[in-house]
């Protein structure tokens, strides 16, 4: 994970993600006025469902990422040390 | 044959994400596991096409999808059923991932089609961009986005989520997708 840099030629707002990309038309919550946040729900309602809120794609990506880092977490486990190892140097004794 | 030290180093630190990734693919922890295991043997016999420079984690990330896909080709009534097969399979595994709230979430993944969800789980979790997904999948950038934006569409469709609101605190998470989802 640490490898992987998002390009800096996408424009995605910092803190965003990947997830920061659509929708950008839409302020973040915090910053609507309410007549701004009420014309949003109520049109929310009318909008087909194929145009998501910023907020719900949000969502959905932290718990897309939570089951995801959920297996991250665990690190690397031994087999896979293990794999690199006795491939690394065939026959070379591990040191650890 | 001794490895360099930074081709080792980049290995590893893809591995985990490797998993995650072919979880995400298998829906079962010990295939996922003999998958990953198969696509370092396979990239690390074939270290001579990895062009320095580029990006480790999205080469194995290749590696691994295509050894995916064409172990999948072979075992045809699974390829036939491919995400019908993915959703029972996650279902009879409950703790694949290792925690149960995530089960609704987990359930409403499986039932996307495997080419929305690899495209998802490629830009939503692995932190690959566009381009690098597109790489991956040995498509077009536009072909990613629509796909991505297709299963964040049917996610929020099978969560019964309209809004932010509906997703509420942990609790009320659960009963509100629990309620949608058996």
């Amino acid at each position: 994970m640490v490898l992987l840099r998002t390009k800096g030629t996408t424009g995605a707002r910092p803190g965003l993600g990947s997830w920061g990309r659509t929708m950008n038309e839409r302020k973040p919550v915090g910053q609507q006025n309410p007549m701004e946040a009420t014309a949003a729900r109520s049109k929310k309602l009318n909008t087909k469902p194929a145009k998501l809120g910023r907020d719900v794609q949000a969502r959905l990506g932290q718990q897309l990422r939570a089951l995801y880092d959920d297996v991250v977490n665990q690190g690397v486990p031994d087999r896979f040390n293990d794999l690199i190892n006795r491939l690394d140097g065939s026959g070379k004794k591990d040191p650890q | 044959m001794p490895m360099d030290e930074s081709v080792r180093k980049a290995v590893l630190a893809a591995v985990p994400s490797l998993r995650a990734f072919a979880i995400s693919l298998c829906g079962n922890v010990d295939r996922a596991d003999d998958l990953v295991q198969e696509t370092l043997l396979r990239a690390l016999a074939n270290i001579d096409s990895f062009q320095p420079g580029t990006n480790m984690s999205a080469w194995l990330f290749t590696i691994l999808r295509n050894h995916f896909r064409s172990e999948y080709r072979k075992r045809r009534r699974e390829v036939e059923d491919s995400d019908g097969h993915h959703a029972e399979s996650l279902k009879s595994q409950p703790d694949q991932y290792g925690h149960v709230e995530f089960r609704e979430f987990r359930e409403a993944l499986a039932q996307l089609p495997s080419d929305q969800r690899e495209a998802l789980i490629l830009v939503g979790a692995s932190g690959f961009s566009y381009e690098e997904a597109a790489g991956i999948c040995g498509c077009a950038v536009g072909t990613i986005k629509s796909r991505v934006n297709r299963a964040r569409t049917r996610l929020a469709e099978l969560l019964h989520v309209n809004s932010a609101e509906d997703f509420g605190p942990d609790e009320t998470t659960r009963a509100v997708l629990a309620s949608g989802g058996e």
